[in-house]
């Protein structure tokens, strides 16, 4: 049968290809893509051209014309340098920070999946658990940091704790969100084909879900940076928050600034690494 | 023609929502019979869709006996996919998944079926081969547009070869002449598929032009009014819609919809 139909199918093909034809030219619509040099022009010339003029500006107001102490906006020669010369000496505590990032934020992210893939398997257990969920992540976990170093005594993975709690109830919300908003004609897509409760969950759920679930990644990153630094605040020894105190205490400005500085961009640098992944996963969303 | 494939006896369908109770269909008496084309046509909101969602078991009616191709659905329980399977389902919308290519979401359906053979990538390809979409199959759906979009659902909805094709106001979005080719190209796929469709339209013209008999259908509460059997020549080009026999037609189902949308009629 199956074969007699495609035959049917040939035939009539040659008939009516001119319909075909017609839709070919005027109906697709082809993304426009941007050559290098455009977007060298477009996306990435203005805030190049803004930082520099920040740095240059800053440079003329504090070296030139020395309108503030070094203690209120040190220059940006004078970070660089400073900055320089000492993680020249030190890496450690860049190491650290980020490292401890790294290993907490590759805990959370499964972890925050499957908490809300399991919540999102029944409308009770939404319900039941979503205030609570909202409530850890709008709280700034760093609260908790004392209670930790209590618990933990000091132990070394208190960091990488530090960085799941602040980023797993981010993960968990918008990714629960993502589960629990499927559109009504999608899930009627799913009970038109009477598909078992899996394969709505892992075709039609899941699927939809990937844009929220990447902003719950990115705000993760957010927060695991956030909350490694206000650990290290407390716990002193090693990493950035560490270095940031004991340079203040010396009042060492231009490394504090030097610090800051490093932290922010390598934060910046970390996120637009999920947006990368981020296009590459999501390449049917333009 | 003897052997009806689709018998709905006094079905009816009552909404609840929290503050009222909305009667959407009374009384629904339906007969179709193999390989027709049958268009329901009636103003928005006069229960059409409801009747096909009724008939894919998406919902569930109020009260009444449906019978389709021998079995008789059963109150509170699930139609067995084996009848399930023998409807096709294009949605007003396209309804088609955004992160799938073109034939991806073809063969969604047989995925969801547990149908993986190799066959059955035939029968996609050759599906897309005869819509003239071969070199689309790679796209995702974003990149395309309305009239793509909405013969991508149909092909969807015919990859698993089901016998019945139910159409929710398929190319009720698109302008007239895109609407026209895919009145025509569905037609040709119903004659060469030897399916049965039930399509819905608020069009009236586009009813008469696709359809062997037409059901009237009219608001508050939703329920037939009239049905008429269409006899014109088959094949049907654009150029039977300037016939007198058409206008005829035309005029005479327009007149038993009482409130009249302005738009369904121009």
């Amino acid at each position: 049968m199956l074969d007699n139909d495609s035959s049917h199918l040939d035939v009539n093909n040659k008939h009516h290809s001119s319909i075909s034809h017609f839709d070919q030219n005027a109906e697709l619509i082809k993304p426009k893509r941007k050559s290098i040099k455009q977007k060298l022009i477009c996306d990435w010339l203005p805030p190049i051209v803004v930082l520099l003029l920040l740095i240059i500006g800053l440079e003329i107001c504090t070296d030139g014309l020395h309108l503030f102490k070094e203690m209120v906006m040190p220059s940006p020669s004078s970070i660089l340098i400073s900055t320089i010369n000492f993680f020249k000496l030190k890496v450690g505590d860049y190491q650290s920070t980020f490292s401890n990032v790294f290993i907490g934020y590759c805990i959370s992210v499964p972890l925050g999946l499957i908490i809300a893939g399991l919540l999102a398997q029944t409308k009770v257990l939404v319900k039941a658990f979503g205030p609570l969920i909202v409530v850890f992540a709008v709280t700034p976990m760093m609260v908790l940091v004392p209670i930790l170093v209590m618990w933990t005594n000091f132990a070394s993975w208190t960091r990488i704790l530090a960085v799941v709690i602040q980023t797993v109830p981010i993960i968990v919300l918008n990714s629960l969100a993502g589960f629990t908003n499927v559109p009504a004609e999608k899930e009627e897509l799913a009970r038109l084909y009477g598909a078992s409760k899996s394969k709505r969950f892992f075709k039609i759920v899941v699927p939809q879900a990937w844009p929220r679930i990447f902003t719950g990644l990115r705000m993760g990153v957010v927060n695991a940076s956030l909350g490694i630094i206000s650990t290290e605040f407390l716990i002193l020894g090693k990493g950035m928050g560490y270095r940031i105190t004991v340079a203040c205490n010396f009042l060492k400005f231009p490394l504090v600034f030097g610090c800051i500085i490093l932290v922010a961009l390598t934060s910046y640098l970390l996120m637009t690494i999920v947006s990368i992944v981020e296009k590459r996963v999501l390449v049917w969303k333009q | 023609m003897t052997d009806s494939i689709i018998k709905m006896e006094h079905v009816d369908m009552v909404f609840h929502t929290r503050t009222q109770e909305i009667e959407a269909l009374r009384d629904i008496n339906l007969q179709i019979f193999k390989h027709e084309f049958v268009s329901i046509v009636g103003p928005s909101g006069c229960g059409k869709s409801t009747i096909i969602r009724i008939l894919d078991d998406i919902i569930q009616p109020t009260k009444g006996t449906i019978t389709v191709d021998g079995y008789t659905y059963i109150p509170n329980k699930q139609v067995p996919k084996e009848v399930i399977r023998k409807f096709g389902f294009v949605f007003q919308n396209p309804n088609l998944l955004p992160w799938m290519t073109v034939k991806k979401n073809i063969m969604f359906p047989l995925k969801i079926f547990h149908d993986k053979d190799s066959q059955w990538e035939k029968v996609v390809d050759d599906l897309l081969k005869i819509s003239g979409m071969s070199e689309y199959a790679d796209y995702y759906p974003g990149a395309l547009s309305g009239g793509m979009l909405q013969r991508v659902g149909v092909l969807r909805a015919m990859s698993y070869q089901p016998s019945i094709l139910l159409m929710d106001e398929p190319y009720g979005t698109l302008d007239n002449l895109r609407r026209e080719q895919l009145d025509m190209e569905t037609m040709r796929l119903w004659d060469t598929l030897k399916q049965t469709i039930i399509f819905i339209t608020h069009n009236v013209a586009e009813a008469i032009f696709v359809s062997d008999r037409v059901y009237v259908m009219d608001t508050q509460p939703g329920r037939i009014v009239e049905e008429v059997k269409i006899d014109l020549p088959r094949p049907r080009t654009p150029e039977v819609t300037a016939t007198k026999q058409f206008k005829e037609y035309k005029q005479y189902l327009t007149s038993k919809i009482s409130n009249v949308d302005l738009n369904a009629i121009k």
